[in-house]
């Protein structure tokens, strides 16, 4: 199924809404940021431990300066929807973010390597149409 | 009806609904726990009842609710500039 979602070219990155099964069933709907240049998506640990996916650790993460976060786990995620696209089972970094971020997630080449992707800054959508097999 | 469910249908009574835009003006520079959101036809969240905000994100992300419509969100400007723009800061 090909989708087109639409973001807002106004802000820095490309900014789009995605949700997250809970542990209960329920869809958690966050903020993320489509990031091309992560290999792998990172989710927060904060999001994470509030879908009851991880629990957070009573050591103090400490984020890597030169990097912006610190991984620290990897987790399947039971179900994740992002531009209309649900995968089941979807492995993620676990990491630590700064809130000023305003985010719960990167979301990674490991996401849109599954798909045909369009940036289309000109009509501020993002076109996404799975591989043919 | 449960109690919970009771509870809930109160708890979002007692509540305005807002518009994104009216809840960016509201809560400025905070993390929103939103329930029982609207969507707009690309699926955009459009309007929903605050239920909880804060500058701590760690208290909205544990803030409890009984609703089954959640979302988070962040009313100020993401301060996120890519992981190379830490490198580019640090670098010798």
């Amino acid at each position: 199924m090909r989708t087109v979602t639409p973001f807002d070219t106004s802000q820095h990155h490309i900014h789009t809404e995605f949700f997250v099964k809970d542990e209960s069933g329920r869809h958690l709907r966050f903020d993320g940021v489509i990031d091309t240049g992560a290999p792998w998506t990172e989710f927060s640990d904060e999001f994470l431990a509030r879908a009851g996916l991880v629990e957070l650790s009573d050591d103090e993460i400490p984020i890597k300066l030169e990097l912006g976060t610190q991984k620290y786990a990897k987790i399947l995620l039971p179900s994740i929807t992002i531009c209309g696209h649900t995968i089941d089972d979807f492995k993620v970094m676990v990491s630590r973010f700064d809130p000023a971020w305003g985010i719960a997630a990167l979301i990674g080449l490991d996401f849109f390597r599954r798909f045909k992707v369009t940036i289309d800054y000109g009509q501020g959508v993002l076109v996404c149409e799975p591989l043919s097999v | 009806m449960t109690s919970h469910q009771l509870a809930h249908i109160l708890e979002v009574m007692e509540r305005e609904r807002l518009s994104w835009q009216e809840m960016k003006k509201r809560y400025p520079d905070r993390w929103l726990l939103i329930v029982d959101y609207e969507t707009d036809g690309a699926d955009r969240l459009v309007s929903g009842f605050v239920a909880y905000h804060s500058t701590d994100m760690h208290q909205v992300a544990q803030a409890p609710t009984q609703s089954d419509r959640i979302a988070f969100r962040y009313t100020g400007e993401s301060t996120f500039r890519g992981l190379r723009s830490y490198a580019h800061r640090y670098a010798l």
